[in-house]
């Protein structure tokens, strides 16, 4: 796992709090240290955890906790379809597996705060990220996801954060409202109870918007051919 | 409505044509089927399948899973919010106030608290009392930050921190069977809660 270093960290979203007189939160928050996984969880790594905890095989796990997609490219609840896999990020597990997983690990799945601070490495390399992922977004899903690890790791030590697959995060639905099309004066001003969305700290970051829309269209059971995970740890 | 009319008709034709038990022996032997039905399985989309633990509202830990056996009415909400949340609960209590008078007592209404370093078990206590919750119908229950998460994924809650020691999230009235599937979910507060009210006649009219 990689260490994260604690930092300043500015949130995409801007939250206006739910008294009218109070400020539109624009400040900075600071991230703690912590680590994450230098990679996403490969299939390998996801067929050992499977093996020791049954209830996460394909044949038995709960519908609650994921649909009918899940590990859907394995032939058998342990086996998977040829070694290259082996390498290859596990997809098609829901959140509820994801955390699971993290949890036998001893870990849990980064916040979308966390995940997005090891994303934007201080800074580093922003022109070479917005680029990775616009050429990411081009191109359809492959038939097969290449082996993890084959780009180059950021100023954290982190590979793959864009280009390879989607990202499971802990709080992904805590977004997951469009609360940014909310209108006081619209049909919907009841759907939601708290402070509205007010605009985003960047409004040119297209990339971040993908991000955030992405994981809004998420459901904790949902499993995709494009959706994995890395998990987070405590710093020490 | 027609639903349970059509279950009522089936019920009574086939109340009209099984063979009344014999003896005391058969007797108990339904009972022994019946109560083996109650052991079955959850089945596999009941939201009763998550292990997290919670505090009530009288202090006892429970699983979720305590509150299987009658249709419950649930939301997910917390105490300390002065102005728009009290929509959900006003939104259950309308229903708990236009049941069909033999459903009233059939079915349970749930709070679970976002609020996992408020909203203890006596603070609960102290809300549904200010609030005038028959706690023979209503329970409160506190749980810790994962408990929370996870029922919030499971009932597809968005939520988050306001930073401020509130909670957005998004208002959803869940109506869970006597099993703890979702059988509807109400979006939004409504001053009248017509379709909600209507599936719960509904699933206790299924069950008669």
């Amino acid at each position: 796992m990689a260490l994260i270093p604690a930092g300043p960290y500015t949130p995409f979203q801007r939250v206006r709090p739910i008294k009218a007189s109070a400020p539109i939160e624009t400040g900075e928050m600071a991230i703690g240290a912590f680590r994450l996984d230098a990679e996403p969880v490969t299939n390998a790594e996801f067929l050992d955890f499977v093996a020791r905890r049954p209830e996460w095989r394909k044949s038995r796990v709960k519908p609650l906790f994921a649909d009918a997609r899940y590990l859907r490219r394995w032939p058998s609840d342990l086996s998977l379809p040829d070694d290259q896999a082996r390498d290859e990020p596990v997809t098609n597990v829901s959140w509820f597996a994801a955390e699971a997983y993290c949890r036998a690990r001893g870990l849990r799945l980064p916040t979308t705060d966390q995940w997005e601070y090891a994303l934007a490495d201080n800074g580093r390399d922003k022109a070479g990220v917005r680029l990775r992922s616009l050429a990411w977004f081009a191109e359809p899903n492959p038939s097969r996801l290449p082996a993890i690890g084959a780009g180059r790791a950021n100023g954290f030590g982190l590979r793959d954060m864009v280009g390879l697959v989607w990202e499971w995060t802990l709080d992904f639905n805590a977004y997951a409202t469009s609360a940014e099309s909310r209108d006081p004066n619209g049909k919907d001003s009841g759907q939601f109870c708290g402070g509205a969305a007010a605009g985003v700290s960047d409004p040119t970051d297209y990339l971040a918007f993908m991000r955030y829309a992405m994981r809004a269209s998420l459901k904790a059971d949902y499993t995709a051919d494009n959706v994995g995970f890395r998990c987070a740890g405590d710093a020490s | 409505m027609r639903i349970p009319f059509i279950f009522a008709v089936m019920i009574a034709a086939l109340a009209a044509y099984a063979p009344a038990p014999a003896n005391a022996h058969d007797m108990q032997q339904m009972q022994h089927d019946m109560s083996m039905d109650a052991a079955q399985p959850l089945p596999g989309r009941s939201v009763y399948n998550l292990d997290s633990k919670w505090t009530r509202q009288d202090g006892v830990d429970v699983a979720i899973g305590s509150l299987s056996g009658k249709p419950v009415i649930a939301a997910m909400v917390y105490t300390s919010y002065p102005d728009m949340c009290p929509a959900i609960v006003a939104d259950m209590m309308w229903i708990e106030k236009h049941l069909p008078p033999d459903a009233a007592g059939q079915v349970q209404f749930a709070l679970f608290s976002f609020d996992a370093a408020v909203d203890t078990p006596s603070r609960l206590k102290v809300y549904a009392d200010e609030h005038g919750l028959e706690l023979s119908r209503w329970s409160l229950y506190h749980g810790d930050e994962d408990a929370v998460r996870e029922l919030a994924a499971a009932l597809g809650v968005s939520y988050r921190p306001d930073g401020h020691g509130g909670f957005d999230h998004a208002a959803v009235i869940s109506l869970l069977d006597d099993k703890g599937e979702v059988v509807f979910q109400q979006r939004g507060t409504e001053a009248r809660s017509d379709e909600l009210l209507a599936k719960v006649s509904g699933i206790i009219g299924a069950q008669d």
